[in-house]
């Protein structure tokens, strides 16, 4: 695609800005036909091939864009004599939208779904299941990371990597001390109106203010969600600068003062200004998202061995540690935070948070107040550009 | 044919009285580049004259035209309407008005608005603008067409309404550049007439540009050759057709044989010339020398003797004194045997007949100078030129006959007759072409 | 017979246009609009048909829909004029003032923008007005700015990105409609006494008429429907409906929603065009209706004075 240019052209920063907000708004779009094409088949899934021991040559990935260190890519397949193909998505739905059109016939072998995804997918036949026996190194894989909720035993998924969600804030233009969402709240109607940004996401935006009211974050009541939604009309909606994915450029570029963000992205955005005494990250109380992306097989692959070896040269500590050093997400295998307090790795606290705020995460989940949320974030958006 | 109501005499009167319009130029020049379009032309224009600027394409006609309108600032040089330098004045400050050849109407305005574009501009009042306009368009015969486009048009009935668009603002000259071209030739020669009596009805000075030398013959008072930049000769139309000035306005106006000779003598009979085709009598010569100005295009003319009666376009000469330079000077220098010429004579001088079998067997040129035989049914007269050849060709012209006469040595001489008095001859047949020795006007080459 | 025969010649002629116009336009929208009746079943399915409804349509139709489209709406018209305010100039100068041997390459400059991806050029403006970029840095030295440069991220950088990018697609016909007009007819407005300013009202822009609609429609239109140029350089503020359609049809995967919205935008923007063009219509005729030349009534003879040349002239050869 469009990357290799981008990356001669136009700033580090802006090329993972690229990759994360511009994908999400559409540009991937050219994969929508092979979905049409498919309309119509029967309900059946292409039966997948299985492993017999013998590398094949390919292997098609399909996962978020600019999410993987080429180094190490390039690293297994110099290794495995298995050419990789990378593909881009930028929503769980669009992934989940051309899988479930092609039944299993995508051509995809390795697919990289966020949790929550992973049991309806799984209940719609598109995973394959995993066979242990051929991921020795899924002993590396932390406890802590294994074995979520919505995958008991890591029967389709293995991490790829988690992060939480936090904020940045400019020191200099908001003095006092900053600790929860209900200082977020505080703060961009104060201090930071008008340079305030959201993430691109109802679920989080939404876990702002469910949060900072000490709600539950996944709560599916309509009424709650009423007032959450009236709430942040009426008490963000003026005060919002722009809706943004990754706070990278935001920081980099100076335009915000307070920007809600991965704990990735942030850590990257302190890397990248002149000035990181200027900016600090908050994991906010009283909880926040704990998401996790994950490497699974898609039903009807074709390259089942590559599949297999690629995940398990993930888990190798080696790539999993560039991979981790690359996007800034912890990858889950153990010793890793150890590795990079070792290596002096710019912020390892933003990367590997303490065990104490682990402790107080929610991951997110999708249940029958998602449709309430898009709906509040619509209005939210629709409010604050009529400002 | 419907005669036209005349002019009453209060039109007529009034159209001259404001009719100023005298146009002086004074070395104009227009340089583009490195090249010289109009070189130091002076040129006077009588308040209500037809002129044209007749020369080949690239003579700089066009060039002394735009800057007369103010399209083209001349590179030196002063352009003086009714004795005001108008030099500098911008082309819409010039009450000089255009007709382009290719009409330039506005396609998005309907006739009418064509015509009131310049009254509008000059803030005519509105009562008076839709009078005037449809004055105008009467006047042209286009008042039906009012409220078309002019794409809705002809290409004659758009010439009426450039004409109309721009005589309604009552110019103190027109300018019609090339207006004809684009018509076929039967509207062409309607509109001919139109114009030039439009222009004798209104009394406004008009400037003529165009390449056609019939069309400047039929319509002008007075005639400027032009070729390379300058004014070759500039007359009435029958003296630059009778009296070219030099080689060039010899051969661009109307049809010549040129045939090369050289001096042989001059005496009392006339200026005895050697040529290929044998000794040629002219008439005894009055040298015309152009002066420095036209030296450009090497002949010096000679004129033969006044072969039809000039008089009043002498008299039309005499007005334009500030042309004087390059008018061809009138002297008598005697030629020195020896000097190389061209003899040229216009077909329609040319009589030809039947020449007898014999001396078309001797297939000789039969001279001026021994004018001895004696062919009976032709009346001999002394200075009578005579050259023996076949017809090569006859071309039937309606009211002319033209033949091509093939002479011995191979040169071809172009006769014209009227119908009624041209010899019955075919291709093939011996002919005998006679010329008087006033036909003959010899160029120094 | 002669009429069929008529119809299917002229058919068989015109096949590639006719089939372009079917593949390339009918096809598709009608794709969409037969979509925009269905609705999205679970995650996993795009779209499904098997129940018709107006349902998207009311979806749609909620404020959040229609005050993004207010916004996306005054962008596009504010676009549009700027262009038109930037492009008449330009183009006039282009067409009218500059010698005709280096048309060619000022117009090839203002097109190398075009060689170069459309997003990328939009990134370039989001360096360019980044309150910590060269323009702000560049404005606050030279003192024209007490403090850095605020405008990426709101309406105003939307509208500046806008109009850089769609800029060429109004000088383009704008051009080439003034440099129709020619020399001459400007020469000839000159010779009947309009100077440089009246003939640019009363003879190029008339013309230009033309190439200024279409240059306004090849600009509006596509604006109307343009996601990338707000999604890089908008924030809160600035965001446009084409944005929301691609979010349905790439986010959320939601192809009936996302065909109702672009049905929607569809229509809105050919009767925003409708409007705009009826309007346009009305005051040309009121402006020809006003500046009328009336031939036909014989006024009272104050037009002794105005009489060219009295009677017509007319003789036997011009009365065919």
């Amino acid at each position: 695609m469009t990357r290799r240019p981008l990356r001669v052209l136009a700033p580090d920063d802006t090329v993972r800005r690229i990759s994360r907000r511009l994908f999400l708004s559409g540009l991937a779009a050219a994969g929508s036909s092979a979905a049409l094409a498919a309309c119509g088949a029967g309900d059946a899934i292409a039966p997948s091939l299985d492993p017999d021991g013998e590398m094949e040559s390919q292997l098609n990935v399909y996962t978020w864009g600019e999410y993987d260190d080429p180094d190490v890519i390039d690293a297994f397949s110099a290794r495995h004599g298995v050419r990789v193909q990378m593909d881009n998505f930028g929503s769980n739905e669009e992934m989940m939208a051309k899988l479930g059109a092609a039944r299993g016939t995508s051509g995809y072998d390795i697919i990289v779904p966020t949790g929550i995804y992973i049991p309806m997918m799984a209940e719609r036949g598109l995973l394959q299941p995993l066979d242990h026996g051929l991921l020795p190194n899924l002993r590396n894989l932390s406890p802590a990371i294994a074995d979520q909720d919505w995958d008991p035993g890591n029967e389709y998924s293995v991490c790829k990597a988690w992060g939480t969600t936090g904020y940045v804030y400019d020191r200099t233009v908001i003095t006092r001390p900053m600790t929860s969402w209900e200082d977020f709240l505080l703060a961009a109607q104060d201090e930071a109106s008008g340079s305030t940004t959201v993430l691109e996401d109802p679920w989080e935006v939404c876990a702002i203010w469910l949060a900072a009211q000490g709600e539950d974050v996944n709560t599916d009541d309509p009424e709650l969600l009423q007032l959450c939604e009236d709430a942040l009309v009426d008490s963000l909606a003026p005060h919002l600068r722009a809706f943004v994915s990754t706070a990278t450029t935001g920081v980099v570029q100076g335009s915000f003062a307070l920007i809600q963000a991965y704990n990735g992205d942030a850590r990257q955005a302190l890397m990248e200004t002149g000035e990181p005494e200027r900016w600090e990250f908050v994991f906010p109380t009283p909880t926040a998202n704990l998401w996790m992306d994950n490497w699974c097989i898609a039903a009807g692959t074709q390259h089942p061995d590559a599949a297999y070896a690629f995940i398990d040269a993930m888990l190798d500590p080696e790539a999993a540690f560039a991979q981790m050093d690359y996007v800034g997400y912890d990858t889950g295998v153990v010793g890793l935070r150890e590795r990079a307090e070792q290596e002096e790795l710019d912020f390892p606290e933003i990367v590997f948070p303490d065990q104490e705020i682990l402790d107080r995460l929610t991951a997110s989940e999708y249940n029958d107040g998602m449709e309430k949320r898009v709906i509040a974030y619509d209005r939210l958006v629709a409010e604050s550009g009529a400002a | 044919m419907t005669t036209p109501p005349p002019a009453t005499a209060d039109e007529v009167a009034g159209a001259r009285a404001d009719a100023a319009g005298s146009l002086r130029l004074d070395r104009v020049t227009k340089r583009f580049g490195g090249a010289t379009a109009v070189d130091a032309i002076s040129l006077d224009i009588r308040a209500g004259e037809f002129l044209s600027l007749l020369g080949p394409s690239g003579c700089g006609k066009t060039t002394l035209l735009r800057m007369i309108a103010g399209f083209e600032q001349p590179s030196e040089g002063a352009i003086l309407l009714d004795g005001t330098d108008i030099t500098d004045t911008p082309a819409h400050r010039r009450p000089i008005n255009t007709v382009f050849q290719s009409y330039a109407l506005f396609p998005h305005m309907n006739v009418a608005s064509n015509v009131a574009y310049g009254l509008k501009q000059s803030r005519v009042p509105r009562r008076e603008i839709n009078n005037r306009v449809r004055e105008a368009l009467e006047m042209v015969r286009m008042l039906d067409f009012a409220e078309r486009k002019p794409v809705m048009l002809s290409g004659g009935q758009q010439q009426r309404i450039a004409l109309a668009r721009a005589l309604v603002n009552r110019p103190q000259v027109l300018l019609l550049d090339e207006p004809m071209s684009a018509l076929d030739r039967k509207l062409r020669e309607e509109m001919q007439i139109e114009l030039k009596l439009l222009q004798r009805r209104l009394g406004t000075t008009f400037v003529f540009v165009t390449h056609d030398q019939e069309e400047a013959l039929t319509l002008s008072d007075r005639i400027a050759v032009m070729n390379g930049g300058t004014i070759q000769q500039i007359g009435g139309a029958e003296e630059i057709y009778a009296r070219p000035a030099n080689e060039f306005v010899a051969g661009f106006i109307g049809k010549q044989n040129f045939v090369p000779a050289t001096v042989a003598a001059q005496d009392a009979s006339g200026l005895h010339l050697d040529s290929a085709l044998g000794p040629l009598l002219a008439a005894a010569r009055h040298a015309q020398d152009a002066g420095p100005r036209q030296g450009g295009t090497g002949p010096h003319p000679a004129s033969a003797v006044p072969y039809a009666d000039r008089s009043r376009h002498q008299d039309a000469q005499a007005h334009t004194p500030h042309a004087e330079g390059h008018q061809p000077q009138t002297q008598t220098s005697p030629l020195a045997p020896g000097t190389r010429v061209k003899a040229a004579i216009r077909p329609e001088d040319i009589n030809v007949v039947a020449a007898a079998p014999s001396s078309h067997d001797a297939a000789a040129a039969t001279l001026g100078r021994a004018q001895t035989r004696s062919d009976g049914d032709v009346a001999r007269s002394p200075g009578t030129n005579r050259l023996i050849g076949r017809v090569g060709a006859v071309f039937f012209l309606g009211d002319a006959v033209s033949h091509a006469v093939i002479l011995p040595d191979g040169t071809e001489i172009i006769a014209r007759s009227p119908r009624a008095r041209a010899a019955q001859l075919s291709t093939g047949d011996a002919a005998e072409c006679r010329f008087p020795a006033e036909a003959i006007q010899v160029f120094v080459s | 017979m002669r009429l069929s025969r008529r119809i299917f010649g002229t058919a068989a002629l015109s096949f590639p246009t006719w089939a372009y116009v079917l593949f390339f336009f009918i096809l598709p929208v009608a794709l969409v609009v037969w979509y925009s009746f269905g609705y999205k079943p679970d995650a996993f399915t795009t779209h499904a048909m098997d129940q018709l409804s107006f349902d998207r349509y009311a979806e749609v139709m909620q404020p959040t829909f229609l005050s993004t489209f207010l916004a996306t709406l005054r962008i596009s018209v504010v676009g549009t004029v700027l262009c038109l305010l930037i492009g008449v100039p330009f183009a006039y100068w282009l067409a009218v003032k500059v010698r005709p041997e280096r048309r060619m390459l000022l117009l090839a400059l203002v097109l190398v923008p075009f060689w170069t991806n459309f997003l990328v050029r939009t990134l370039g403006w989001q360096i360019i007005l980044a309150p910590e970029g060269f323009l702000s840095g560049m404005l606050q030295s030279i003192g024209l700015l007490g403090g850095p440069l605020d405008i990426l991220y709101t309406r105003t950088a939307v509208q500046i990105g806008v109009v850089y990018n769609y800029l060429p697609l109004m000088i383009l016909p704008l051009f080439v409609a003034m440099d129709r007009a020619g020399a001459t007819l400007r020469e000839a407005s000159r010779d009947l006494g309009a100077g440089r300013w009246r003939t640019l009202f009363q003879v190029t822009l008339p013309m230009a008429m033309p190439g200024i609609a279409s240059g306004c429609l090849l600009v509006f239109i596509p604006l109307m429907g343009d996601y990338v140029t707000a999604s890089v350089l908008g924030g809160a503020q600035g965001s446009m409906v084409g944005q929301l359609v691609a979010s349905q049809f790439n986010t959320a995967q939601n192809w009936a929603l996302g065909s109702a919205m672009a049905v929607v935008l569809i229509i809105f923007t050919l009767a925003a065009v409708a409007l705009a063009a009826g309007l346009g219509l009305l005051a040309r005729w009121a402006f020809q209706r006003y500046h009328r030349i009336d031939v036909t009534a014989d006024d009272a003879p104050d037009s002794a004075g105005a009489d060219v040349g009295g009677t017509a002239i007319t003789t036997e050869g011009a009365s065919r």
